[in-house]
């Protein structure tokens, strides 16, 4: 069992490529700023990381004349998350279900007393 | 650099792609089901509106139009205040498919249009890859749609369409010289 995502699951399992992204997170860097990040890793190895990050398109490289921007991409994090965790927007979904069935049927909600229950719609999402 | 970047691989050819990137008149599933109006040309209108066509969500005007490979356009939140920025598309072909990234650029700061673009384009990248790859978006979006526009009568006077374009004539969607 594979799918185009395993070369995000791999870059995610290195602490130092984590490490990396979370620089990335603050702006783009170019690789030399990214090196003198992680002085006690030698500028080889932060290339060859970055390499695996490029590979799971975690980082988008961005030429600048003779510079190299290295941008943080999140849209593969995402359809992880769309992936694995999307029953959270389900229940997103019931909650304004029930918003929804107070505006047009019952009425406003009484302010004291009476609550409404969200009951989560199970909505499978394709993928 | 104050620049934005996100990338997405699609299984399909560029055309393809672009010819649903571009389409106008017609309601957008990965653009949160927005009605997207698209005149393709150089100083043409870019709006994103709900259905009814009464609210409009972003605004903004082509720049440069390279089919079916690059289109560059304004871009404005009208309910925030921050001055205009600048959306790259750039459809890349690779392999059978299409590489497909989109640059935010020109944001004046850490503004509120710069933190707000992150709830938008991984999610609309994704979709456009669904909506591409399998012909449509899941039930569950279509469900939030749906419910998005059953609530637009919360939605504030700055997002009014007839408010914004009034806007828009006395000033144009045009982004500041420098970057």
């Amino acid at each position: 069992v594979s799918d185009d995502l395993d070369p995000v699951w791999r870059a995610l399992a290195s602490p130092m490529r984590r490490a990396m992204l979370d620089v990335l997170r603050r702006g783009p860097r170019t690789t030399g700023e990214l090196a003198e990040r992680f002085p006690d890793v030698s500028r080889f190895a932060v290339m060859q990381h970055l390499g695996v990050l490029e590979e799971a398109q975690l980082v988008v490289a961005v030429r600048d004349g003779r510079e190299r921007w290295n941008h943080l991409n999140v849209v593969p994090i995402r359809r992880i998350y769309e992936r694995w965790v999307s029953r959270y927007d389900d229940v997103v979904a019931a909650d304004l279900t029930s918003l929804k069935a107070v505006a047009e049927g019952a009425g406003p909600p009484s302010r004291r007393g009476r609550r409404t229950t969200v009951r989560p719609v199970a909505v499978e999402e394709r993928t | 650099m104050i620049e934005k970047t996100y990338r997405i691989d699609i299984a399909a050819p560029v055309e393809r792609v672009w010819q649903e990137i571009t389409r106008t008149g017609s309601r957008c599933r990965p653009m949160f089901g927005t009605i997207q109006l698209l005149d393709l040309r150089p100083g043409g209108a870019v709006r994103h509106r709900s259905t009814n066509g009464r609210f409009t969500f972003v605004a903004g005007e082509v720049v440069e139009v390279v089919a079916p490979r690059r289109l560059v356009h304004t871009f404005v939140f009208p309910n925030l205040p921050d001055e205009p920025t600048l959306v790259t598309w750039e459809l890349t072909p690779s392999g059978a498919g299409t590489q497909v990234t989109v640059t935010h650029a020109r944001f004046a700061g850490k503004t509120k249009t710069w933190k707000a673009v992150d709830g938008g384009w991984p999610k609309i990248l994704r979709l456009y890859k669904q909506v591409i790859e399998t012909g449509d978006v899941g039930p569950g979006t279509k469900l939030q749609h749906g419910l998005m526009n059953a609530m637009s009568f919360v939605l504030p006077k700055s997002l009014r369409t007839d408010v914004i374009e009034a806007q828009i004539a006395a000033k144009p969607l045009r982004v500041p010289a420098t970057g």
